[in-house]
């Protein structure tokens, strides 16, 4: 009796080390597929930034009135996959969440907002893309120096960098994403002697 | 009555012994599965890591790019377990008419964590 004791208490102790184990890898690869995703399209968001396009920092405050780091594309057009902002924002957002983490979201702001319909914009959930952070930090590197703080009307940085910890990953997280310059257009010098355009679009006939 | 309380029916030492073979058996069964389980989520994670990396490094050097002809190293024990080797080499290629392309330099970036590894190889015009 107390043999087969002791080997169902063995079997009950490998199974459950087992689904134990499975379980926290699972978790792991998918906090790893969504970390990917995320920084996939932020760095596919920074890539495609329209040449009139911004990249500023501000600090806001959340519905509790906890400060949130809050990462602006301004003038962003087809960003995330969205065709048409009409001269909006993207923030992306790092929301407190009940249990100590952030999650960092997105938030479309239309232009031409008033000033308590923006806040009332800027405080609302938002899309979650990255949930159970912690420390979440941007920086911006221009000429040789990282800075932690970047207000509107900067130039756009050379790079952005998002430092932050996860739970499920032991090391933290560091991805930069590089800002494309900006080129301004060839001057024509000479209009009489510039190229016809490649296509030109057919005029109709009065 | 009182017989068939005296004469006690149980296991043989030979069948306790095939049992715990085959309990031994399933146990370690189960334990190679786990670790090959564990294993793979350990790689699928220094994947991971390699990729995300290589992609910062490759934005890092297109803002700042390694000296030409050398090469730059970031070491894992400073840079989150992944270690990175970068190098910018001259890249020769002509044009359509023949003629040399200048300024064309082969970035390559090569990271590495753990046992996996990642690779990438870009142009950059760097007049």
């Amino acid at each position: 009796m107390g043999i087969l004791a002791l080997l169902a208490a063995s079997i009950y102790a490998i199974a459950s080390s087992s689904i134990g184990a499975s379980r926290t890898a699972m978790e792991q690869q998918l906090t790893l597929r969504r970390l990917d995703a995320f920084l996939r399209i932020t760095r596919s968001a920074f890539l495609n930034l329209p040449s009139q396009g911004t990249v500023s920092l501000e600090m806001g405050r959340g519905k509790g009135g906890e400060p949130e780091a809050r990462l602006i594309l301004g003038k962003a057009q087809g960003l995330f996959g969205m065709p048409s902002l009409g001269g909006g924002s993207l923030v992306l957002a790092a929301k407190p969440r009940s249990d100590g983490t952030r999650t960092i979201s997105m938030i479309r702001v239309p232009s031409n907002l008033g000033d308590n319909e923006l806040e009332k914009v800027l405080s609302s959930p938002g899309t979650p893309l990255l949930p159970k952070v912690r420390k979440p930090r941007w920086s911006f590197f221009q000429e040789g120096v990282w800075k932690e703080e970047w207000p509107k009307g900067n130039p756009r940085p050379t790079l952005v960098r998002l430092q932050l910890e996860i739970d499920e990953i032991p090391e933290p997280v560091e991805a930069l994403f590089f800002v494309p310059p900006v080129v301004p257009p060839p001057t024509a010098t000479q209009p009489e002697q510039a190229a016809p355009s490649p296509s030109p679009s057919p005029r109709p006939k009065p | 009555m009182r017989n068939s309380h005296s004469q006690r029916s149980g296991f043989t030492l030979f069948e306790v012994l095939i049992a715990l073979a085959v309990f031994m058996l399933a146990v370690t069964g189960l334990a190679v599965a786990l670790d090959t389980a564990l294993q793979a989520a350990l790689e699928v994670r220094q994947r991971s890591f390699c990729r995300s990396e290589l992609e910062s490094r490759l934005a890092y050097c297109q803002a700042n790019p390694p000296p030409l002809g050398a090469s730059r190293i970031l070491e894992a024990s400073r840079n989150h377990g992944v270690r990175v080797e970068e190098s910018l080499a001259p890249y020769g290629a002509k044009n359509g008419k023949g003629l040399e392309v200048t300024g064309l330099k082969k970035l390559t970036i090569t990271t590495k964590s753990g046992t996996q590894s990642d690779r990438a190889e870009i142009l950059l015009n760097l007049p």
